[in-house]
């Protein structure tokens, strides 16, 4: 080969390297994919890449945050860098909060203070001047270095392992050939290892309203949510109510503010449930046009659903004050931030973020809590996993014998 | 390693190969040139010495016939290929020494690293063109699909507007969730004034 191609190879291979590091260029073309930072992490710009490609394709306007909202299967999804608001309807994260940041695995927080749920299946009601705010998240991407658990889930995680090691000794034809990890090795369309199941996701929450004091509502659906306040400086939090998910927490709050409880399971103690009036895309409407369903039976379950949905409202204002479907903001799924108070009129007035590392946190009560990096965490809990199956093995055998 | 879930490393290493896919095709092309593209360009396997003369400009001159005894002399040795002694005389030539030592005209082997480097940015500059421009078509062709997509919505929800509406559909207009007239903030602001 001529040297003179080899060396413009080798200056290529520089090039292309200083190229990695300093150049962009868009794909799709036009400023309107480019126009709007996102999350500084890679792989979640990559994610938005390729959901703004879809939008594009699908004759979205990009510059409309609603049109990163979809209601799918009777449940709001969110699909881009957008902030649920007070005011029906979303905004782009940029254009509330200042240098938004996907968490990383290094911010870990620090120890968290526990707290009992309520006993008596009620909240102490907001105080007087204060306005109500209440947030849904039903998880989100964001997964976080906070794991917490009991010693049944580790002990259902460890029957759960054993019965995976019966069905591959079962089927060697399909064993992972003794590689059936404890709590890891998820693969597509597999189970999710238990490290992950436990491990919580954060839900942002910008509050910007300086005029009154606000008591924050804040509802989980499945899962553990963290919710990472981030306030105006300016902006009081009278009282911090947590409902739903488990083992519910919240970071970066005073220490003044009270925060009380009542998750999942405490709700299912109490005789609450929470239910909502179906969205359009319910499957409840699919089956009924689909003929699934006879109109009669339909009709009996929906005004039975809407009785419940009544009930809870009732009981949601007989606590707070409000109804909570009046009030609630929020997406069902994937949503990454909320924002409580007016929307920022300025850069100037965007919130800065506040990072979770070393973060005070305050969560429900729990029996393990782990503030470790993924690696470390997987192999903690891995470990306590592996040690529950031999202390079940021996269990059996000795019942054998 | 501590820093990253599998799952972000997998998506990480996915990402950072594509884009080397992507400059190493971009590079190929504006070293090799694209398929199909005869005469639309000068390749660099083409092209003599190349002497920029702006930021992103190139002059291509055509190449001068060996001159030089000693690589006429090695080429004969290697019955007309370039031999080993042939490929550094160029080498050293690309940084602007002649075989024999002597300096070039042109340059010292200061300058001719900066040619080298100025030719690079050159192929990278035309690297970015070529992603930007098949960037643009993709962008374009998604932009058709986008418009054909609304109209093809726009349509849908007027057939929808025209047809009786369904069971599941009164069902929902009985049943399901309204459009809120008012904003969380409006009620929660309003109960204080209450």
């Amino acid at each position: 080969m001529d040297g003179k191609v080899l060396l413009v190879m080798f200056a290529a291979l520089f090039g292309g390297v200083y190229f990695l590091g300093q150049q962009e260029f868009s794909l799709g073309g036009g400023s309107p994919t480019t126009s709007r930072p996102v999350g500084t992490g890679m792989v979640v710009d990559l994610r938005h890449q390729a959901i703004r490609q879809t939008l594009v394709r699908e004759g979205y306007d990009l510059n409309d945050p609603a049109s990163f909202v979809r209601e799918v299967d009777g449940r709001e999804i969110v699909g881009g860098p957008v902030a649920a608001t007070e005011h029906l309807r979303p905004v782009f994260i940029d254009e509330v909060m200042e240098a938004y940041a996907d968490p990383v695995a290094s911010e870990v927080p620090a120890r968290p203070v526990q707290v009992a749920a309520r006993e008596d299946c009620t909240f102490t009601p907001p105080a007087r001047k204060a306005r109500l705010a209440n947030i849904f998240s039903n998880g989100t991407l964001e997964s976080i270095s906070l794991y917490a658990f009991d010693e049944i889930d580790v002990t259902l995680a460890a029957r759960a392992a054993q019965d995976r090691r019966k069905s591959a000794a079962a089927a060697p034809a399909a064993s992972t050939g003794g590689m059936v990890a404890f709590s890891g090795g998820q693969t597509d369309g597999g189970p999710v290892p238990f490290w992950q199941q436990v491990q919580y996701t954060v839900m942002e929450v910008v509050v910007t309203e300086v005029e009154h004091p606000v008591h924050l509502v804040l509802q989980a659906g499945a899962g553990r949510v963290l919710w990472n306040i981030h306030k105006v400086g300016d902006a009081r939090i009278s009282g911090v109510s947590l409902l739903g998910g488990e083992a519910p927490g919240v970071a970066n709050l005073p220490r003044s503010v009270p925060v009380e409880i009542l998750d999942n399971a405490d709700l299912v103690r109490c005789g609450i449930d929470r239910t909502r009036l179906p969205l359009a895309t319910d499957p409840v409407f699919t089956v009924i046009d689909a003929g699934t369903v006879s109109e009669a039976r339909a009709r009996a379950g929906l005004e039975e659903r809407a009785a419940r949905v009544e009930r809870w409202n009732e009981w949601f204002a007989g606590q707070f004050g409000l109804r909570s479907d009046t009030t609630r903001i929020g997406y069902d799924e994937a949503a990454i931030m909320a924002v409580v108070g007016p929307l920022p009129t300025s850069a100037e007035d965007r919130v800065q973020y506040h990072s979770l590392k070393g973060a005070r946190v305050t969560m429900g009560e729990t029996g393990y809590v782990i503030t470790r990096t993924p690696m470390r965490a997987r192999q903690a809990i891995d470990r306590m996993v592996k040690d529950q199956v031999e202390v079940l093995a021996q269990t059996a055998k000795a019942e054998m014998e | 390693m501590d820093d990253f879930t599998l799952e972000q490393l997998r998506g990480f290493l996915l990402y950072v190969l594509r884009r080397t896919m992507l400059v190493a095709f971009c590079l190929g092309a504006g070293i090799f040139g694209m398929p199909n593209d005869v005469g639309a360009r000068d390749t660099l396997l083409q092209s003599g010495e190349i002497a920029a003369t702006g930021a992103r400009r190139i002059v291509v001159t055509p190449g001068e016939a060996a001159s030089n005894p000693t690589d006429s002399a090695a080429q004969q040795d290697d019955g007309g290929a370039p031999g080993a002694a042939a490929i550094f005389d160029k080498m050293l030539e690309m940084v602007g020494i002649r075989p024999s030592g002597e300096k070039l005209a042109s340059a010292d082997p200061g300058l001719g690293l900066v040619g080298a480097l100025e030719r690079v940015a050159v192929e990278r500059d035309n690297a970015i063109d070529w992603a930007n421009a098949i960037g643009a078509a993709m962008g374009e062709a998604d932009r058709m699909e986008g418009a054909k997509a609304r109209l093809r919505r726009e349509a849908a929800a007027a057939e929808k507007a025209r047809r009786p509406l369904t069971l599941g559909e009164r069902l929902f207009e009985e049943f399901g969730a309204r459009a809120r007239v008012q904003s969380p903030y409006e009620v929660s602001r309003a109960a204080l004034t209450r």
